[in-house]
This record gives structure tokens, sequence and C-alpha cells, in this order.
């Protein structure tokens, strides 16, 4: 088993821009500095690719690998929620789940809407651990999609059900102000979750006597299980501080399955806006589009900008991507540190995007600088 | 000339230069963007690790082995030490420092692309070399309609390309990299304001398939409307850096 460092599913939107790839950004440096296996977990299945043939979804996932590539981002694997190993075991994953009564077949109201994207149980829609519920808006008293604006029909029908319960799983959060709301979001979450669909597209298993369609964030939510079938043991996991919720619920199922997995460390990212203020970037600000402009190193600062750990919720001024280029126009003498990272800890506290401007301004003022290995991979002299 | 035959030819030179040597070779231009359009050449870049004064010689044979006759090879042959890590110092032929941006989008037929690894240009940099851009195309185009008697196809052809070449280079200097034809013209349309009319209603007829002008006199209504659209986006450009870098110009 190779130790690992993983992120949840990544969903890949037409425009890759800044604050998606600061998660797998992150697992990239720590990787490197723990000298950890590194798996980038991409979900190419769902309501979010609707309308688009496979060919188009897998271009989807190739373009992002090339925009990872161009960055120096480069994994050791990638986990795809839609690999045919992975789609297989769902039926002996679900299995397991059934024969400890952690799956079972109910005859429940549910609330849907016309598009597909709401189907929820009706006892859980003010639930506030219910994932769907920012599809849902409530207007007038009557509960609407967000997505396709039909008001939700409530309907009895047999559907599958898992019992969570995942309190006490054990989950450590860095930084560490994350661990209250990791434990109440796991005390919480312990009501029935629906995870069978009506809509016939997705991954099917036979279970208690009938074909059932599944959820697609249920089908993913194995992510842990699969890989430790393809051999890495996920020690950490690396999330935005938007994805706390579908890490409890996905590292409590897969425990559930039975298998030995073992305790996780979490790494929560802040959430990050880029504010323009590039003279020439007046429009979108996209991965590609900065590469394209600036080259890769710029926009590693750019990300590693964005990393400042004692926020939750920051907007970071591009224009330290100005900054990074007038540093690089001097060809400084560089030389290594000894600094080795030892712990997560440590690698965050390397890492910290507050220390990237006084890097800068070391750049700039000294002919000599001395690096240590996380600034070794912003300026791409270990990839 | 089509990509599957680009592709040939690359993995031939792989071959033959040894892969140690080579550090990548990109397809650009015409044939990987705008495959609808006739091409006048195809454009490939290659840097090698290493010195050979027999570099270029082979790479002329192994073009004429692989049959790619159709189309002259336009080849850039660089080799690694020359690429600086500061983009403001390179150069191509006349193609400045934001050329480092269009090669940063070429496709990579082997290794990753190093332009990625250099940084910039810087803004001043950007604006200046396609400035020098814009004003050489300008100064091409002014000349072609100077001229007595009938144009060639490869002429026409010529100006109807750089035309939206103009355009290209007037978004870059916005920050806006495009490649695919349609794209560029509907974006300056929606970007730049400046354009009458008549030039907006010509940009878009060149969006349609290419049919060669009939007459001498339809020669010259084609080739006067394309100096138009360059002397306009050469005065969009230099609008814009009179105000952004303080540069004055007489008159």
């Amino acid at each position: 088993m190779k130790p690992a460092i993983i992120c949840l599913p990544i969903t890949i939107p037409a425009d890759v821009k800044p604050g998606l790839a600061l998660t797998p950004f992150t697992v990239w440096t720590v990787s490197k500095l723990l000298a950890l296996s590194s798996v980038c977990s991409i979900n190419l299945t769902g309501m979010k690719y609707a309308g688009m043939g496979s060919n188009e979804v897998t271009g989807r996932f190739t373009t992002f690998k090339k925009i990872m590539d161009r960055l120096g981002m480069r994994f050791d694997s990638y986990w795809l929620d839609n690999e045919q190993s992975h789609v297989k075991s769902l039926q002996g994953y679900c299995d397991e789940l059934a024969s400890s009564h952690c799956l079972r077949s109910e005859h429940l109201e549910i609330l849907s809407c016309d598009c597909g994207a709401v189907e929820i149980l009706k006892d859980a829609v003010s639930s506030k651990w219910a994932t769907e519920r920012k599809l849902i808006k409530d207007v007038d008293g009557q509960l609407q999609c967000r997505l396709c604006h039909s008001i939700l029909k409530s309907d009895a029908s047999q559907v599958l059900v898992l019992n969570s319960g995942f309190n006490g799983n054990p989950i450590t959060a860095f930084p560490t102000f994350y661990q209250k709301e990791v434990d109440s979001l796991q005390a919480e979450y312990n009501q029935p979750v629906l995870v069978s669909r009506k809509r016939k597209l997705g991954n099917k298993v036979w279970l208690f006597g009938r074909e059932w369609t599944l959820d697609t964030d249920f089908c993913w939510s194995f992510l842990f299980r699969s890989l430790q079938k393809a051999g890495f043991d996920s020690e950490v996991v690396v999330i935005s501080n938007r994805s706390i919720k579908p890490l409890v619920l996905s590292y409590g199922i897969s425990r559930k399955t039975g298998a030995n997995i073992k305790p996780i460390s979490a790494i929560v990212t802040p959430f990050a806006t880029i504010k323009g203020g590039l003279a020439s970037t007046s429009h979108q600000i996209t991965i590609p589009s900065l590469v394209d402009r600036y080259g890769a190193t710029p926009v590693r600062f750019l990300l590693g900008d964005c990393l400042k750990w004692e926020q939750k919720d920051l907007v970071v001024d591009s224009s330290i991507i100005f900054w990074t280029m007038k540093a690089l126009e001097k060809a400084a003498d560089y030389t290594e540190t000894a600094a080795k990272v030892v712990s997560i800890r440590e690698a965050l506290s390397m890492s910290d995007g507050n220390s990237i401007a006084s890097f800068i301004t070391g750049m700039r003022r000294s002919e000599k600088v001395s690096l240590t290995p996380y600034q070794k991979l912003l300026l791409g002299k270990d990839t | 000339m089509n990509k599957r035959k680009i592709a040939k030819l690359s993995a031939k030179i792989v071959s033959a230069f040894g892969a140690y040597n080579i550090v990548c070779i990109l397809f650009h231009g015409s044939i990987l963007f705008n495959p609808h359009i006739p091409p006048h050449d195809a454009d490939l870049v290659i840097v090698l690790k290493r010195r050979n004064t027999e570099d270029c010689s082979n790479l002329r044979k192994m073009v004429r082995q692989v049959r790619l006759t159709e189309l002259p090879v336009h080849l850039h042959l660089i080799y690694l030490d020359e690429i600086p890590e500061n983009a403001d110092f390179f150069s191509i032929h006349t193609c400045g420092a934001f050329f480092t941006c269009h090669l940063r989008q070429a496709e990579s037929l082997y290794g990753g692309n190093v332009f990625d690894k250099t940084v910039g240009p810087s803004e001043y940099q950007m604006q200046l070399s396609l400035l020098q851009k814009v004003q050489q195309y300008t100064f091409q185009m002014r000349n072609l309609v100077f001229i007595l008697g009938r144009r060639t196809e490869n002429e026409l052809l010529w100006a109807r390309k750089k035309s939206v070449v103009m355009l290209k280079d007037l978004l870059l200097s916005t920050g806006i990299l495009l490649q695919k034809e349609e794209a560029i013209i509907a974006k300056s349309l929606e970007v730049f304001h400046d354009f009458s009319g008549d030039e907006r209603e010509f940009l878009k007829d060149l969006r349609k398939p290419w049919i060669k002008p009939g007459t001498e006199k339809l020669e010259r209504v084609f080739m006067t409307r394309c100096l138009q659209v360059h002397e306009r986006a050469y005065g969009i450009m230099r609008k814009r850096i009179s105000e952004k870098h303080r540069c004055r110009f007489l008159g």
C-alpha cells in the first residue's frame, strides 16, 4: 500500500479558474513536501455533464490534465469516477452495505423536480446536512429547483436509503479551527440518506430483488475504498472549505463497507476569489489564459498566495503575478535550505500564502536567495 | 498536408535526432487552428538541446522523405540555450516578445511545451512587440494596394489572413488570446467599437468560405477593404498605446 494524499472528485467546468486549481495545487505541493503519493480524483458523471457526449466529457478531463501538466503539477495517479474498475465494484460495495443493514429498501415520500437535479427525502428537506439544499429555493412557501425552476412534487415510492451515523469517524482537520465543524457535521449525520434515483441514467445495482439507479454522489463516495483497492492508503485528503459535508459523507460511507479504512487528516483550503488588477487580463481569468500570458511560474505564485491558512474566505489580488515577474526579471543565485518537512503542520506553515509577498521582496532585493523545498516547487525547480 | 502528416514528420524527427536531444516539437498556425482555411504553410517549432551544424540540412532531408511537399514547412529551429527565462528577450523572425504567448498555445507533438517554463513577457514588451507587428502588417498592406496590376490569389489570401491577424494582435494587446478566425472576428466586433458599419460588414463577410473576387475591380475593392481594416486596427492600437504607455504620436 502506498501512503497517499488525495482530493475529493473535482467536477471539471468548461473554464478552469484559479479557485478550482487550489485543491490539486495543495495535493501536489504537500505530496512533494511529505513524500506521499498524489492522487487527483475527478468526477466525470452526473448532472453537471448533462447533454454532453462521452467524447466531450473525456475531452474535459484531457484538457484538465493538460492544464495541470502545464502548471508543472504532475500526479502519481488520477482517479476517475467513471473508471470501469470502480463502476464494476459498486455492486459489491452495495452488497456489503446491505448485508450490514446500512442500506435498505423503504417506501417513502420523496420530493423531486422536473430536470432530475433534485430528488430528496421529504423528511430531510429542512435538515441542514441535506447536500441538495443548495439546489432548492423557497418561493412563497413553495419549494423550487434552482436549475429548472419547477415546483418540487411529492411522490411516495420504493427507494434505497442509507443509514448514515458517521459520528466519531477519525478525521483530523487542518487548520485546526475546522475541527469543530467536522465533528459537529459527523454528529449530525445520523438520518437516512436517499441514494437511489428515479431517472434511468446512471450506475445500476441489483438489490432486494430489483434494479436501482444510484445517485452519482453516492457512487463516488466509495472513493477511499476504491483507492484502497487500487493500492493507495489515503492518509491525507485536501478539500475546499465548501466540501466538508461531502468529505464526511464519502469517508463515512467508505468506512461502512467494512474495509479497514485508516484515520485521515483533512487539509481544508480557503475559498479564494481572484480580483483583477492585471493590465491585460480585464476579461475572464482562467488558468489556461494566465499560463498562456505569463507562463506557469507566476501562476503557481498566484495559487500559493491564495493559501492563507488562517482565513476561510479571501480575495486575492492578481497583481501578485506582476510582482512575481518583477522579481524573476533578476537572475538571482539560488541555494537550498536544509529544511525538512515531516508533518502536515510544518507543510502548511511553510506554504502559508502570507509568506509569498516577503519571498518576492527577498528575491528582488538579494543576490543570493535561499529556497525552502516549497519555494523550489513554486519556482519550478523541482518539477 | 494535415495534422496526421505533421505528426508523422514529428515522429521521424524524434527518431532521427534522438529523444534525449529533443526538448519539444510544437505545431502551431492555421492548419492547427483554422483547418477550413487554405493554408500558406505548416508551422513547426523544434527545440533541441544540442547544436550540430548538420541539423538544418538533416531536417530538410526528412521533410523531403516524408513527402510533405504540397506546402512549405515553416520551420523554426531553436536551441534550448537560446530561450531566455524572461520572455521579454525572446523573438522569432519579425515576431517579438508577444510570440511566446502564441507559442504557449501550440500543440505539443513531442515533449512538454518549453515556453510554459518561461516568464512573461512584461506588459510593456508585450504592447511594444504587438505595435511593431501591427505596423509591419499595415505597411505591407499599403504597399500591396499601391502596386498596379492584377493580384494573385495568394496575395488576396494573404491580405484576408492578415486582416484577421491584425484583429488577433489587437485582442492580445487587451489580454485576449484567441486562435480561431470565427472567434477572433466575433470578439473583435464585440470589444472594439471603432469599426465603421462597412468595416463590420466586411469583417462578417470574412467568416464566409473564401471565393476569389472575379474581376480586377473587385480585387481592388477587396484589397482596399482589407487595408481599411488594417488602418482601423492600427489606429485603435495607437490609441491604446498612447493612453496606457504615455507614448505620443505626431499629428
